[in-house]
C-alpha cells in the first residue's frame, strides 16, 4: 500500500527538474526533465521559458524516456561472433571492453587508411552534432553512405542556398495571412521544430484567420486543417507552381518593383544562358525609357525593362523575367491541369487569392526599419521537391514567392539558417556575402564545402560531380554495380555508421545493398539501439543517449535562434561513451587527432574566438565542446546554460528579414548554368566516359514544365506510390518506442496502404485486401485501406510500415521497405542537386493472404485486435 | 470552490496525440491504456474530403453514470468536480465501464501490469517507480491530473499540447478562458443526449 | 461505421462505435445462472417443489455468485458491493442474493422439517420469494440503467430478464419435476406449465425483437449493434441460437411435445442454450455511440 501523501503523478513526485533539449528528431525543442530522488527520469516536458516551443512537445518528444530505458539498448562495446551476415541474422554479439573495441576499430580503420582512404564508407547522421559529419574529412575521405539531406531536400537545401543563402526556409508565421503548403508538413506534422511550428501556425490560423491551402496527393494533417485541400497527382507539384506563375504573370499580379530592384530579373540573358556582360564582366540591362542597354549599375537608368527582346553586344538577349515569361507561355493552368489534375479554375483562383493576400506595395515598420509586407507565401518540402527535376521544382516554388515579392520579407517566405550562430562556420554557411554584379553570393553548399572533381571518382556516390548538390548517397549502389563504366578504381570495404540507418533510409534494391554490406571487410557502428544497418556491424560502440550526454545545438528553428543545451539527466545507464569521446579515441589511434581538432575548430567556428580553440593534440569531452559552443554563441558558460537551459530568442529581424538588403537575389540562377559547363569541361578534360550519359538537361537556370521521368515508366504501372510521415514518426526512428507504437498502430493511416475509394472499387479492391505493390524496381506488400482523402492516382504508404525485421524485436515491421520501390540510378537522380526521385509508378496485385514471412514475428500485420 | 472543466478547440487540434503520450508518461500507463486520446474521422467525399480530429478524455460529468452505478462508492466526485476512483474500494466489477458512454475507463488486468511497456515481462525503472500507484483488477481513468491541478498546474495533456487545443480552467469563474470560449463559440458537450452533463466542451 | 463494414485492424483511434468489453463470458454465465436459478426457485416455490427450489438456490449461490467472483478484478473485496444500494443495481442485486441465500435456505429447511413459527415461516417464505424476484429482474436493470449502450438502454431489458427467468424456471421445473409426485399426479399443472412456457417463449420472442427494433432506431451504436446481431459477425450465433433454438424451435417442440422426459430435456436444453447465447451476445454486441454521435455539427 502506498503512502497516501505520496504523489502518484510522476511530475509531482519528490525530485528535481533539469533543463535540457530534445533529440527525438533532428531538431532541438527545449525541455525540462524530471528526475526522482531515486535518480529515475520520470517526466519530460517542454521548457515553458522557451519562446520557440512554448513549453510544448510533440508526441515523440513526450516519448523520450522510453528511449532512455529501452531494454534493447547497446550496453557495452560488442564484437560480432557470427561470421554470417544478413538481414535479421543474429550477429551473436559478445561483450568486450572499450579498450579492446577501440583497438580493433583503430587497427581495422588504420588498415583502410594505409591501403586506400577512399575505401571507407561513412554514414554519420547525428544532426545535433553536425561537426561529427566532418570526421571523414579528417580521415581523408569524402564518401557518404546515407540519404540524409537528399531524401529530405537534395534540391531544397541548395536552392535555399541560392535564393536565401540559408539551409532551410519557412513561411513567416508572424505576419503570413495566406499560407500555401505543398508537400511539406511545416506547421502541422513535420519539419522545423514541429511542436514549435505547430504552436505558432495554429495561433496564426485561429487567432489571425490565416488561410491555409494545402497541395498534396494525400489528405495529410495539414490538409485536414487547411481551409482548402488541393489534391494533386504525385510528382507534378512543379507544374502546379508554374501554373500559378503563369496566372501571376499573365494577369500582371506580380511585384514588378521588387523584381526590378531586388532581383536579377531585369538582367539580360544571352542565347548561351549566361548574362550578357561587357569586357569587364559587367552585366547589361535594358533601359526601356532610353531604349538602350546599360550596365546594371549605371546611375542613369530610368526604367529597367523586365520584358522584351534586344540586341546587345551582337547577341540576342532578353531580361531574365522575359525568359521566364516565355517558359510560362506553355504553362497555362489548362495545360498544367492535364498533368496535375488540379482544375485550371482552381489554379487561377488560388493565384489571384494569393496575389491579393500578398498586398503588393504595402510596407510595415519593424524596429525602425521599413520593410515590404507580403503576407502570402508558398511553402514546400520533401514531398513536393523529392523528384528527379528537384532543382527546377524548388526554383518553381521559390518563383511563386519571387513574383509577389515575398522573399525574406515579413509575411513571406524566409530563409532559415541551420545554426546561424556566427559567420564563417563551415565555410560561410548562412552568411550573406555580396557576389558579383550587385547580386548576393549564392551558397548552395549548406552542409560541407564543395568536394573536388576527380576521375577516377574518389567518391562512390560521385559527390565530386555534384558541385551544387547534396550527397546522393543512393548512387553508391549504381556505381558499384557499374564500376567499370564509372571508372571506379577501388571497392569500399570498410564502413563507419554513427546514428545512421542507411539500409532503412536509402532508396534502391535492398538485395543489392545487402550484397554490398556482405562484401565489407569491417563495419563499426556507433549507436544506441539495434537497427537494420548496425546489425551488420563487426563492432558496436555504444553511445550515450539524449539523457546522458552534453551538447549545445541549434538546428534550423524557423522563427527563433539561440543555442539549446543538452545535459545529462542521469549518469550513463550502461557502459557507454559520448560520440565526441569515441571519435577522439579513434582519431588518436589513427594518428589524426591534430587534423580532427583543426577540423572541429573550423566547423564549429571556434577560430572566431581564439580562446575557444581546441588544442591540436588534446582529447575533449562532449562537455568541453558544448561549453565552447555556448561561449561562442553568447559568451555564457555552462553554468548559465544549466540554469537557463537555452539562449533561445526570436530571430533578430535584421537577420531574419532581408539580410541581403542592397543586393540582388537570384531570380535567374546563372550559377547553375556555370556549374554545368564547368563540370562538363572537367569531365571532357578528364575524358570521363559517363559524361555522355550524364543528365545535362537537369541544369536549368529557370524551371520548365518538362515531365519527370517517373511519369514515363511502362504503361502497366498505373498508380503512383508515395510515402509519408505524420507527426508521431517525423524524422528518425520512432517505431519501437512503446508509446509511439501505442498511438501509431491504431489508425489505418499507419497500418494500411491508403487508396482512393473509387480507384479501389474500380480495381475490385476493398478494405483489408492484401496487395503486392510493384514498381519497375522492386515490390512490397501491404494491406489496403480505402480513403476519400487520397488522390485517385496515388497509393500512400506510411513510413510506419517501412521497417524490416531485425534483432530489435520491439520494432514492428511492415510489408517491406518503401524505398525498395525507388530506383537508385542516374536517370532518376537530379544531376543538378543529387535529389533522387521519391515517387514510384506501381501496379497492385491482389494476394490471397499476407505472405507468412511478413506476418511473422512482431509484424504490423500480426497485430491482434485489442478489443 | 472551482469546478474544473476542459475545452477542446477542434480548429487547433492536429491529432498528434502528444496529449496521449504526455498522459502516459505523467501517469505511468501500461500499453493500450489511455486516459485521453485523440480520434480522427474522415468526412466527405473526394475531393471535398477532410479529416476531423476529436480529442477525448473523461468528461468528469456532473451527472456521472459511472458514479451512480458503482456498487462500492469507489467512484466519487471531488468538491471541484473531478471524478475519482478509490483504488482501495474498487472491486473491478466493470459496471462503471459499461455505464460510461465515452469509453474512458479501463480495468487493469494482471498482464497489463506484468508485461511491461516493452512486452518482455520486465519493468523498466520508469515503470517500477510508476506502477505502484495501480492495483490490479481495479478500474482507472483520467483524474484531470488532480495532483498537478492541486499544485496550481495544468494537466499534463494541456501543458504539452503543441497547438494549445486543450484549454483547462474553472467553469464556475465567469472570467475564465474556458467559460469565455464556451460562451463565444456555442460550445457543445459530447453525446449530450446521454444526459451526463459533461464538464468537457468542444468548440470549432 | 456500419456493422456490415467491419473495420480493419488498428482502428482504435478512428471515430466510430466501440464495443463493450468489460462484461464478458463470466458475467454472462453469472447472469445465466441468476435468471435460471432464481426462475427455477420462483416457479418451484409456487408448487412447493423442494428439489427445484434447492437446485435453484444452489444455481444462484454457486453459478451466479461463482461467475461474479470469477469476473471481479478484486473478488476478495466483493462484499464492498453491498454499500451502494441507494443508486447501484449491482449493489441491490448483491443484497438480493444475500437475502435470498439466507431466506431461501431457511425456507427450504423449514419446508423439509418445519421449525419456524408460522408467521415467521410465512415471512421468510415471502422474503425469499421477493429477493428471488429481484434477482430475476435486477440484471436487466443493471444493464438498462445507463444510457451508454443503446442496445441495453431500454425498459424492455428488465422485462426480458423477467420473461427469461420465468421461462427458465418453468422449463427446469418441468424437467426436474418430471415423474415426481407433484407433476405426475397433477396433469393440470403440467399442461399449465407447458402452456406458460409456450406463452413465455412467444412473449420473449416479441420482447427481444422489440428491443432490437428499439435499439435500431435509438442511436448509431444501437443500429450497429443490431446489425452485428442480425447481419454481422454475431448473426450466425444470434439467429439460429437465440431466435431459432431459444424461441421458435423450443416453442414448436413444446407444442408438439409428447410427455417424455427426453422431450422435456430437449426442449429446455434448446431454450437454455438460446438463453445463454442471448446473455453472451447481448454483452458482445453492446456498442457505444461514437463520441460525435449526437452532434452532427462535429462533422463539418
Amino acid at each position: 500500500m502506498q503512502n497516501p501523501t505520496q504523489p502518484v503523478q510522476n511530475s509531482m513526485k519528490p525530485g528535481k527538474w533539469l533543463n535540457s533539449s530534445c533529440k527525438m528528431c533532428i531538431h532541438s525543442c527545449n525541455t525540462r526533465i524530471h528526475i526522482t530522488d531515486d535518480g529515475i527520469v520520470n517526466k519530460v516536458e517542454g521548457n515553458p521559458t522557451s519562446p520557440s516551443n512554448n513549453g510544448r512537445l510533440c508526441p515523440k518528444g513526450n516519448a523520450a524516456i522510453l528511449r532512455h530505458y529501452d531494454p534493447a539498448r547497446f550496453r557495452t562495446p560488442m564484437r560480432r561472433t557470427n561470421p554470417e551476415k544478413g538481414p535479421g541474422v543474429d550477429p551473436k554479439w559478445e561483450a568486450i571492453g572499450w579498450d579492446e573495441a577501440l583497438d580493433i576499430v583503430g587497427r581495422e580503420l588504420k588498415r583502410t587508411m594505409d591501403e586506400d582512404r577512399r575505401k571507407l564508407l561513412p554514414a554519420i547522421n547525428n544532426f545535433q552534432k553536425l561537426f561529427l559529419w566532418a570526421w571523414p574529412a579528417a580521415f581523408g575521405n569524402a564518401n557518404y553512405f546515407s540519404s540524409v539531406g537528399n531524401f529530405c531536400g537534395g534540391g531544397y537545401h541548395p536552392m535555399n542556398g541560392f535564393v536565401h543563402s540559408a539551409f532551410a526556409a519557412a513561411n513567416d508565421v508572424n505576419y503570413c495571412n495566406y499560407w500555401i503548403n505543398n508537400g511539406g508538413g511545416d506547421g502541422f506534422s513535420s519539419h522545423l521544430h514541429t511542436a514549435a511550428q505547430a504552436n505558432h501556425v495554429a495561433k496564426a490560423r485561429v487567432e489571425r484567420n490565416m488561410r491555409v491551402v494545402v497541395v498534396e496527393p494525400r489528405l495529410s494533417i495539414g490538409a485536414a486543417k487547411a481551409n482548402e485541400w488541393v489534391p494533386i497527382r504525385p510528382a507534378t507539384d512543379r507544374q502546379f507552381a508554374l501554373g500559378l506563375c503563369h496566372v501571376l504573370v499573365s494577369e500582371k499580379l506580380y511585384d514588378a518593383k521588387f523584381l526590378v530592384k531586388d532581383t536579377n530579373a531585369p538582367y539580360l540573358v544571352g542565347p548561351d544562358g549566361y548574362f550578357v556582360r561587357n569586357a569587364d564582366g559587367k552585366i547589361y540591362v535594358w533601359d526601356a525609357a532610353d531604349g538602350c542597354a546599360k550596365l546594371w549599375d549605371d546611375l542613369d537608368i530610368k526604367e529597367l525593362a523586365l520584358e522584351g527582346s534586344f540586341e546587345v553586344e551582337g547577341k540576342t538577349c532578353q531580361p531574365a523575367f522575359q525568359k521566364f515569361k516565355d517558359i510560362l507561355a506553355e504553362c497555362t493552368p489548362e495545360q498544367m491541369e492535364a498533368v496535375t489534375t488540379v482544375p485550371a479554375a482552381t489554379t487561377r483562383r488560388i493565384a489571384r487569392e494569393f496575389a491579393k493576400a500578398a498586398q503588393i506595395g504595402s510596407f510595415i515598420e519593424i524596429e525602425g526599419r521599413l520593410l515590404p509586407l507580403r503576407p502570402a507565401a508558398y511553402n514546400y518540402y520533401r514531398g513536393a521537391q523529392g523528384h528527379k527535376y528537384s532543382a527546377m521544382a524548388n526554383q518553381a516554388f521559390k518563383l511563386v514567392n519571387f513574383l509577389v515579392g515575398a522573399i525574406d520579407t515579413p509575411g513571406g517566405h524566409v530563409g532559415a539558417t541551420l545554426d546561424d550562430q556566427m559567420q564563417e562556420i563551415r565555410g560561410g554557411v548562412g552568411q550573406i556575402v555580396a557576389g558579383d554584379n550587385g547580386m548576393m553570393k549564392t551558397a548552395p553548399h549548406q552542409l560541407h564545402p564543395e568536394v573536388p572533381f576527380s576521375y577516377p571518382p574518389n567518391e562512390t556516390h560521385l559527390m565530386g560531380y555534384f558541385p551544387i548538390g547534396v550527397d546522393p548517397g543512393h548512387l553508391t549502389q549504381h556505381t558499384l554495380a557499374n564500376a567499370e563504366k564509372f571508372g571506379l578504381d577501388y571497392t569500399p570495404d570498410t564502413m563507419l555508421l554513427c546514428h545512421s540507418n542507411p539500409l532503412w533510409n536509402i532508396s534502391g534494391s535492398r538485395e543489392k545493398w545487402y550484397e554490398m554490406m556482405r562484401a565489407m571487410r569491417f563495419i563499426v557502428a556507433i549507436d544506441i539501439l539495434p537497427n537494420e544497418s548496425n546489425e551488420w556491424a563487426d563492432i558496436i560502440l555504444p553511445a550515450h543517449d539524449l539523457m546522458e550526454s552534453w551538447n549545445m545545438t541549434m538546428i534550423e528553428p524557423p522563427h527563433h535562434e539561440g543555442m539549446c543545451l543538452r545535459q545529462p539527466a542521469t549518469p550513463p545507464l550502461y557502459d557507454t561513451k559520448s560520440e565526441e569521446e569515441i571519435f577522439y579515441e579513434i582519431s588518436e589511434r589513427l594518428g589524426i587527432l591534430e587534423t580532427w581538432n583543426t577540423i572541429l575548430n573550423f566547423v564549429n567556428g571556434f577560430h572566431q574566438k581564439p580562446e575557444l580553440l581546441l588544442e591540436p593534440n588534446r582529447k575533449y569531452t562532449d562537455r568541453d565542446i558544448a561549453e565552447r559552443k555556448g561561449l561562442l554563441w553568447n559568451g555564457k558558460g555552462l553554468d548559465w546554460y544549466v540554469e537557463h537551459g537555452h539562449a533561445v530568442t526570436p530571430r533578430r529581424p535584421e537577420k531574419w528579414y532581408r539580410p541581403w538588403d542592397g543586393m540582388r537575389l537570384h531570380f535567374y540562377i546563372e550559377d547553375i548554368v556555370r556549374a554545368r559547363d564547368e563540370l562538363r569541361a572537367k569531365m571532357e578534360a578528364a575524358d570521363v566516359p559517363i559524361r555522355h550519359e550524364w543528365e545535362w538537361g537537369d541544369y536549368q537556370p529557370l524551371p520548365t514544365a518538362v515531365l519527370d521521368p517517373v511519369h514515363l515508366e511502362p504503361a502497366g504501372f498505373d498508380l503512383y506510390a508515395i510515402t509519408f510521415k505524420d507527426i508521431q514518426i517525423n524524422f528518425g526512428e520512432s517505431i519501437g518506442n512503446p508509446w509511439i507504437n501505442d498511438i501509431v498502430f491504431k489508425d489505418p493511416v499507419h497500418t494500411a496502404v491508403l487508396l482512393n475509394a473509387a480507384t479501389a472499387k474500380a480495381k475490385g479492391l476493398g478494405d483489408g485486401d492484401i496487395v503486392r505493390i510493384e514498381s519497375p524496381y522492386g515490390s512490397i506488400v501491404g494491406r489496403v485501406a480505402l480513403s476519400e482523402g487520397v488522390h485517385p492516382d496515388a497509393v500512400c504508404v506510411s513510413n510506419a510500415l517501412s521497417r524490416v525485421a531485425t534483432q530489435n524485436t520491439g520494432v514492428r515491421h511492415g510489408g517491406g521497405n518503401f524505398n525498395e520501390l525507388l530506383p537508385a540510378n542516374l536517370k532518376h537522380t537530379d544531376a543538378c542537386s543529387g535529389q533522387p526521385e521519391t515517387v514510384a509508378k506501381v501496379k497492385l496485385t491482389k494476394l490471397a493472404a499476407m505472405p507468412p514471412g511478413i506476418a511473422a514475428g512482431n509484424s504490423v500485420f500480426g497485430q491482434r485486435r485489442t478489443h | 470552490m472551482a469546478k474544473w472543466g476542459m475545452v477542446f478547440d477542434l480548429r487547433r487540434c492536429i491529432g498528434c496525440n502528444a496529449c496521449a503520450v504526455a498522459c502516459k508518461q505523467e501517469n505511468s500507463l501500461p500499453n493500450g491504456v489511455f486516459f485521453t486520446k485523440t480520434l480522427s474521422e474522415e468526412v466527405g467525399e473526394y475531393p471535398h474530403a477532410t479529416r476531423t480530429y476529436i480529442p477525448t478524455i473523461c468528461n468528469h460529468c456532473e451527472d456521472a453514470p459511472c458514479e451512480r452505478v458503482c456498487p462500492t462508492g469507489a467512484t466519487w466526485t471531488r468538491a471541484d468536480g473531478i471524478v475519482m476512483v478509490d483504488r482501495d474500494k474498487c472491486i473491478g466489477c466493470g459496471s462503471c465501464i459499461v455505464a460510461c458512454p465515452y469509453d474512458q475507463r479501463t480495468r487493469l488486468e494482471p498482464e497489463m501490469l506484468q508485461q511491461g511497456l516493452f512486452g518482455n515481462g520486465r519493468l523498466t525503472p520508469f515503470e517500477e517507480q510508476g506502477l505502484t500507484r495501480f492495483t490490479v483488477g481495479t478500474v482507472v481513468k483520467c483524474t484531470f491530473c488532480h495532483e498537478r491541478v492541486d499544485a496550481g498546474q495544468e494537466p499534463a495533456c494541456v501543458a504539452t499540447c503543441p497547438t494549445e487545443a486543450r484549454i483547462f480552467g474553472d467553469l464556475d469563474d465567469a472570467q475564465s478562458r474556458v467559460r469565455q470560449l464556451i460562451q463565444e463559440h456555442r460550445a457543445r458537450q459530447p453525446l449530450a443526449d446521454k444526459n451526463t452533463n459533461p464538464r468537457v466542451f468542444y468548440i470549432d | 461505421m456500419m456493422a456490415s463494414n467491419v473495420p480493419i485492424a488498428g482502428d482504435d483511434f478512428r471515430v466510430g462505435f466501440r464495443m463493450q468489453k468489460a462484461w464478458g463470458v463470466h458475467m454472462a454465465t453469472a447472469f445465466f445462472f441468476g435468471e435460471a436459478g432464481a426462475g427455477l426457485y420462483f416457479v418451484s416455490q409456487f408448487f412447493d417443489f423442494v428439489t427445484g427450489m434447492t437446485v435453484g438456490l444452489l444455481m444462484v449461490l454457486f453459478g451466479k455468485a461463482g461467475g461474479h467472483l470469477l469476473h471481479l478484478g478484486q473478488p476478495l473485496r466483493g462484499w464492498r458491493a453491498l454499500t451502494k444500494v441507494r443508486s447501484s443495481w449491482v449493489s441491490r442485486g448483491l443484497l438480493a442474493i444475500v437475502v435470498f441465500a439466507v431466506a431461501g435456505a431457511l425456507h427450504l429447511l423449514d419446508v423439509r422439517s418445519p421449525f419456524l413459527p408460522g408467521a415467521v415461516s410465512e415471512l421468510v417464505s415471502a422474503v425469499a420469494l421477493l429477493a428471488c424476484f429481484v434477482i430475476m429482474v435486477y440484471q436487466g436493470f443493471a444493464m438498462s440503467h445507463s444510457s451508454a449502450i443503446t442496445l441495453w438502454n431500454t425498459g424492455l431489458m428488465p422485462i426480458a430478464s423477467l420473461i427469461y427467468a420465468l421461462l427458465n424456471g418453468v422449463l427446469l421445473t418441468l424437467v426436474l419435476g418430471f415423474n415426481t409426485p407433484f407433476l405426475a399426479a397433477d396433469g393440470e399443472a403440467v399442461r399449465l406449465l407447458q402452456a406458460a412456457a409456450i406463452a413465455l417463449m412467444l412473449l420473449g420472442l416479441v420482447t427481444v425483437l422489440s428491443m432490437l427494433h428499439g435499439a435500431r432506431y435509438g442511436s448509431e451504436a444501437g443500429r450497429a449493434a443490431v446489425g452485428l446481431l442480425l447481419r454481422g459477425r454475431f448473426a450466425r450465433w444470434f439467429i439460429p441460437l437465440v431466435i431459432g433454438l431459444g424461441f421458435v424451435v423450443s416453442a414448436l417442440m413444446m407444442a408438439l411435445a409428447p410427455r417424455q422426459f427426453a422431450w422435456m430435456l430437449a426442449v429446455s436444453g434448446a431454450q437454455l442454450a438460446g438463453y445463454y447465447a442471448f446473455r453472451v451476445l447481448m454483452f458482445k454486441a453492446g456498442a457505444y455511440d461514437p463520441v460525435t454521435g449526437s452532434a452532427p455539427r462535429f462533422r463539418r
